[in-house]
């Protein structure tokens, strides 16, 4: 028996080992952390990675409160139609609960996040200054953010309706308001929470929290069209490439 | 003691199940009614993002041979399992599983890829609501 009890552990070891050999480009040392914000504001400078949620449903746990043309559009939907399959932006929060690390980088009257995913950024203005008026929509919209005590209020809109809010095919209009609070539950954590408000998909806002952990190593090059074999084989609605 | 099995057990599956995908969803390109297995020659390696692609020849009994492109995880997130670029290279004996593109090309997702010498490459991918191994 004792010898049984030990297969388990030897493929432990096994795993364990494996993760310290990672290629070399995995195990890049941390840049240097951006200074402190000071000012008793939240510490987020760094590198995070959540845990990778395709389905924010499931995560969600019950039912997403659809109206009656956001349940068709998801029964409906085609995974081949997703933009990301194309390389096409995540949009400002589905790249957060992607299979990649970020890091953040805190600067006055911004904060910054770099995302491993795609190679992409998105802004989030805290200088006090409002959404400009009358913008066009965009892949990751406008992002406005207020520091209250150890959490970071973010307020986004003006998203534009082409992205998807996750790889399961949640869609929504480009009437979305999307909230966040960033809270640092300590000094490798940080607890995020989403809500997506958008009348033409749901009939009421719902949540998603996740808690984001620090990362030992720097984050990775992914150039999404490097190598994107995949277009031409989805069952999509879209003109073939 | 069954408790105890039972917690190692979690934790080897939890060592051996770190999702891969994000780029797109299984469904969108391939037909998990649609297994496939052969065994061939790596012809080529791309370990390129989104997904690492191999090529393999594998020829039938009548000596037709079948040119496979197929699909694996991301190399990032493969790198940071300990995988390399060279962990898998063209000449290599594998064995390969998995499911076939629903356009019915010689593409297909790789679930399992075994070398001559019964290692295994390439962890599977999971979370991509694709089937498990």
């Amino acid at each position: 028996m004792r010898r049984l009890l030990l297969i388990p552990f030897a493929l432990c070891l096994m795993a364990w080992s494996a993760l310290g050999q990672a290629g070399e480009n995995a195990t890049l040392p941390l840049p240097p952390n951006a200074p402190p914000p000071g000012n008793d504001l939240p510490d987020f400078n760094g590198v995070w990675q959540m845990p990778y949620t395709p389905d924010l449903a499931r995560r969600y746990g019950e039912p997403l409160p659809f109206t009656a043309f956001g349940a068709d559009k998801f029964k409906t939907h085609l995974g081949g139609d997703d933009p990301h399959g194309y390389c096409q932006p995540t949009g400002p929060t589905r790249a957060f609960h992607s299979p990649f690390p970020f890091e953040i980088v805190q600067s006055p009257g911004m904060l910054t996040v770099l995302f491993e995913i795609d190679h992409t950024f998105r802004r989030i203005f805290t200088d006090g200054r409002p959404h400009p008026k009358d913008q066009d929509t965009t892949w990751y919209g406008d992002s406005i953010g207020k520091y209250e005590g150890n959490t970071l209020a973010v307020d986004t809109i003006g998203i534009s309706e082409r992205s998807w809010l996750d790889t399961a095919g949640h869609q929504h209009s480009d009437k979305l308001h999307v909230t966040e609070t960033f809270t640092k539950t300590g000094p490798d954590s940080i607890l995020w929470k989403v809500t997506y408000d958008d009348p033409v998909y749901f009939t009421k806002p719902w949540s998603v929290a996740l808690e984001m952990k620090r990362q030992k190593y720097d984050i990775m090059e992914m150039i999404c069209t490097d190598n994107n074999q995949d277009m031409p084989h989805y069952i999509t609605s879209r003109p073939k490439p | 003691m069954r408790a105890a099995w039972l917690a190692l057990f979690a934790v080897v599956l939890s060592a051996t199940t770190v999702p891969m995908f994000g780029h797109h969803s299984f469904a969108a390109e391939y037909d998990q009614n649609s297994p496939v297995t052969f065994k061939g020659v790596v012809t080529k390696l791309d370990w390129m993002n989104p997904h690492v692609y191999f090529y393999v020849d594998a020829t039938a009994k009548d000596g037709t041979v079948a040119h496979w492109a197929c699909e694996a995880g991301n190399p990032n997130a493969l790198a940071r399992r300990g995988w390399k670029k060279n962990s898998l290279k063209a000449g290599d004996q594998i064995t390969v599983q998995g499911f076939r593109a629903k356009d019915g090309t010689f593409t297909m997702n790789a679930r399992s890829i075994v070398l001559a010498d019964g290692s295994k490459v390439f962890a599977a991918s999971s979370d991509d609501g694709g089937p498990l191994n």
